[in-house]
């Protein structure tokens, strides 16, 4: 996915740098016809600049803030903890609900990211019919079941 | 009184017999001195009638002599047992035949007083030979017999006196006998003691109120260089010690004795030629106010003592060294415990430990000890050459220096002889015939290390080599140990790290393939032939099964990561809740499930639950062709220790291949009969072996298995 089809504002971010899982991930979602909007992020650099209109994104008119941003922990540059821990440092993004969508279950980053303030931390399950029933249920938590904050602009 | 009895007629005159007898002449002649007879004198018949009685005889009897005449013999007899039946037994021996008869019978006068009278009676016979008549004579012997019975009585009690005297005697006698023998005795004993005395080795003397000698032995004289006992006689024992010495023993010795009391001491004896010795003495005070004294001399006694206590004191250095050295554990440690020893024990102003490496040409100074400051560190080096290694050495002999200025300077000895180290000695640390190092000591004065110094240094440089050598080989052993512990753990972190990352790596092309074959089959499945439909399912199918390997190999990859954390495990909650969840998924609800009561275990609940549900999912899976599956979960206790088993009645296994049972990736069925990513039982494994418990098994084939685990070994938690 290119950086030019990223919408001016997504109901969902998903920060994924592998494009098969984001494929698969994108799949599931249009599949639950959820109706909402899905901007998929190669790195966390790139999340970062989004959501805060800066750099590539300088030029990005946001309407509302993201519903859910769905990060994976292994990414390149800047890592999904470090992401993670910037967004819930911001006063303007720390309400925004992140859920970390990973391979990993180690103890230690579980731990990190619960200490930096996630809101739920979800092992990729490694069959696929499982991952995709994951993420279609996590959207459909957050966006549907969940109240999500009042506030949904910068 | 008693009344004569006539029995016969009184007759005129001698009767006719003795007519017949004498002549008349000689009647009359007889009769004159019968009647003037101045002894009693009584004629009877045979039948015992009184026919005659002389002037003498009645006049004794108090009759008169007519009255007499014709009475019965016996009644001028007394009427005692004496008397009567004494007289009657006489007439009887008459009668019998007897011509003589003496007797003593008590008799009796006319006024009834009884005497003793001694008898003499004959018969007269006539010439036919029969008796016609008695003629009896009688003394009175009352005074006799008196005076016998006073006799007896006095001879009775001289004889008392006789025996009592003799007794007397005779005990007097033994005390005596006893004396003599005890001074006999005595005698010896002193004639012994006095031989014992003169021959004794150990000196004996006995000394006047004033000190002077009274005795001395030979050996008293020989112990303090005299000649003989007689060159001390009448000298006083002053002469035996020196003025100090005899001070001493005024003020003390003596004191003692004059209040009663033996002193026993040692003192510095002073010979005849003016040498000294060792004595030991013990003087005993004397009634009389002298002294007996008993001396040896104990100069070599005293030697062997110090003899003996130097050996003491070495072996008490030698010991405190193998302590310290013991205690010890680098060789520096060792090396400064032994010159700690050395420097507090014997004479040295300087100490040092020098250790050679081969390699390098260079010694190390692992330990010193100075007393003053020194220019030579501890841990300082040196090349070899600055040392003075000479052959003496290398052949492992102690080098002793006596004066440092009889040798070449090193720039080593140099700076030694700057701190006023004046001789020194080197001794060699061998070790399997090489040079490794030195135990050097200094001292400020010339020629200090003596033969025994040496000896003893010898030995304590060979406790050092010893100890040294240990402690390397120690150090050797402990630094290899943990390069080799820090490269398993190395390793082991390395080989987790890459399981994990190529697990973890593996994961998300794994969902590709099977996410998008997936996709294929579903939106191009249609467009696909049979063949092509098998091969698809074939991917799918493969990847679903990577899959699970990938995810088991990263469960068992965390089981040796993950921290323990350890509390009370309900082993018999939880083992419930494992076979309720496991035959939920597996949809198996004809399986008979008997869970026992299970003693609790202290330990990761989250890895006893790995272990319950590893093992009941095997006991399902292989139950699964059973027509009466059944599944036991329980314990067993033995030797105080619980067991808990999984027990099912499923295929089993052959035991041929129980030892591969635990292995990763070890399967003993084919996947067409089970599958199974052989992960399973060594994540168990590990699992167990996490809470030091132990995990084995025992089956048959086609009739079930056992799993058995223990937990309760957990660290830091007593067995029970």
């Amino acid at each position: 996915m290119s950086k030019q089809s990223l919408p001016e504002s997504a109901d969902i971010l998903l920060v994924e740098d592998q494009p098969s899982d984001a494929e698969l991930a994108a799949r599931a979602l249009q599949q639950e016809g959820l109706d909402m909007r899905l901007a998929v992020m190669r790195c966390g650099s790139e999340l970062l600049d989004y959501i805060f209109s800066r750099g590539e994104h300088a030029s990005r008119q946001p309407v509302d803030l993201p519903l859910l941003i769905l990060l994976d922990l292994k990414l390149p540059r800047v890592s999904g903890d470090e992401v993670l821990e910037q967004l819930k440092a911001d006063e303007r993004t720390k309400h925004i609900p992140v859920v970390m969508l990973t391979s990993s279950r180690e103890a230690q980053d579980v731990e990190r990211c619960y200490q930096l303030g996630v809101n739920s931390f979800v092992v990729k399950p490694v069959d696929s019919t499982r991952f995709a029933e994951t993420v279609q249920r996590l959207a459909r938590y957050w966006i549907t079941i969940n109240e999500p904050p009042r506030t949904r602009s910068l | 009184m008693a009344e004569l009895q006539h029995e016969l007629p009184e007759m005129d005159g001698p009767p006719e017999d003795e007519h017949v007898l004498f002549g008349a002449e000689q009647q009359a002649i007889h009769s004159r001195l019968y009647e003037d007879a101045p002894v009693p004198y009584i004629v009877g018949t045979a039948d015992g009638i009184i026919r005659k009685v002389n002037k003498q005889a009645a006049e004794r009897l108090g009759y008169a002599q007519e009255e007499l005449v014709g009475a019965p013999v016996v009644s001028i007899y007394a009427e005692t047992p004496d008397g009567r039946p004494r007289a009657k037994q006489v007439l009887e021996k008459l009668r019998r035949g007897d011509d003589l008869v003496h007797d003593e019978a008590q008799m009796q006068t006319r006024d009834g007083s009884v005497f003793w009278a001694r008898i003499t009676i004959r018969s007269i016979t006539n010439e036919a030979g029969g008796v016609v008549a008695h003629w009896g004579v009688f003394i009175d012997i009352e005074e006799q017999k008196a005076l016998e019975k006073e006799l007896r009585k006095a001879r009775g009690e001289s004889e008392a006196e006789v025996e009592r005297r003799t007794s007397e005697l005779s005990r007097i006698n033994r005390a005596l006998r006893e004396e003599i023998n005890k001074r006999r005795e005595v005698q010896q004993e002193q004639n012994k003691q006095l031989a014992a005395m003169e021959a004794s080795v150990v000196g004996m003397s006995i000394h006047e109120s004033d000190g002077t000698f009274r005795y001395a032995n030979p050996a008293h004289a020989t112990i303090y260089g005299y000649d003989s006992p007689d060159e001390l006689i009448g000298e006083s024992w002053e002469i035996l010690y020196d003025d100090r010495q005899v001070e001493d023993v005024k003020s003390e010795a003596l004191v003692d004795l004059k209040q009663g009391r033996r002193w026993t001491g040692e003192l510095r004896g002073l010979r005849k030629d003016g040498s000294y010795f060792d004595v030991l003495l013990s003087l005993t005070p004397l009634p009389d106010g002298g002294l007996a004294c008993i001396c040896q001399d104990v100069t070599r006694r005293k030697q062997q003592e110090r003899e003996l206590q130097r050996y003491a004191d070495r072996l008490q250095t030698l010991h405190e060294i193998d302590r310290a050295i013991l205690s010890a554990e680098s060789p520096h440690a060792i090396a400064d415990a032994a010159l700690e020893r050395v420097y507090e024990q014997l004479p040295c102003d300087r100490a040092s430990v020098v250790v050679f490496d081969h390699e390098s040409q260079q010694g190390e100074v692992l330990a010193y000890a100075v007393g003053g400051d020194s220019k030579i560190k501890r841990g300082a080096r040196f090349p070899m050459s600055e040392f003075r290694i000479t052959e003496m050495l290398e052949s492992g002999q102690p080098e002793v220096v006596h004066d440092m200025q009889n040798v070449p300077p090193t720039s080593v000895l140099s700076k030694l002889q700057k701190e006023g180290i004046r001789s020194y000695i080197s001794l060699p640390m061998m070790l399997d015939d090489e040079l490794i190092g030195l135990v050097n000591l200094g001292s400020k004065e010339t020629d200090s290390f003596t033969e025994a110094y040496q000896d003893l240094m010898r030995e304590i440089t060979d406790q050092v080599t010893i100890a040294i050598r240990q402690a390397r080989l120690l150090e050797q052993v402990q630094k290899q140990t943990e390069e080799l512990e820090q490269r398993v753990a190395e390793r082991t972190a390395e080989l987790e790290s890459f399981t994990y990352s190529v697990s973890h790596d593996l994961r998300t092309p794994l969902r590709a393939i099977d996410g998008f074959s997936r996709l294929l089959d579903k939106d191009y499945g249609h467009l696909l032939d049979e063949e092509g439909q098998r091969l698809l399912s074939i991917v799918r199918t493969s990847a679903s099964r990577m899959g699970q390997l990938i995810d088991d190999l990263l469960a068992l990859s965390r089981l040796g990561r993950q921290e323990m954390r350890k509390a009370p495990i309900d082993m018999t909650e939880l083992a419930h809740q494992v076979t309720e969840e496991l035959l939920r998924v597996h949809d198996r609800d004809s399986v008979s499930v008997t869970i026992r009561d299970l003693p609790p275990a202290e330990g990761d609940r989250a890895m006893a639950r790995t272990i319950l549900t590893n093992l009941v999912s095997n006991s399902l899976k292989f139950t699964r062709d059973e027509a009466e599956p059944r599944i036991e979960i329980g314990a067993i206790e033995k030797e105080g220790a619980w067991i808990y088993f999984v027990k099912d009645n499923g295929a089993g296994f052959d035991m041929a291949y129980a030892h591969k049972l635990f292995g990763v990736f070890q399967r003993l069925h084919d996947d067409d009969e089970f599958e199974g990513t052989g992960v399973g039982l060594a994540i168990v494994e590990r699992a167990v072996r996490r809470h030091c418990g132990d995990v084995w098994a025992e089956a048959e084939v086609d009739e079930g298995a056992t799993i058995y685990f223990t937990l309760n070994d957990v660290p830091g938690v007593p067995n029970t």
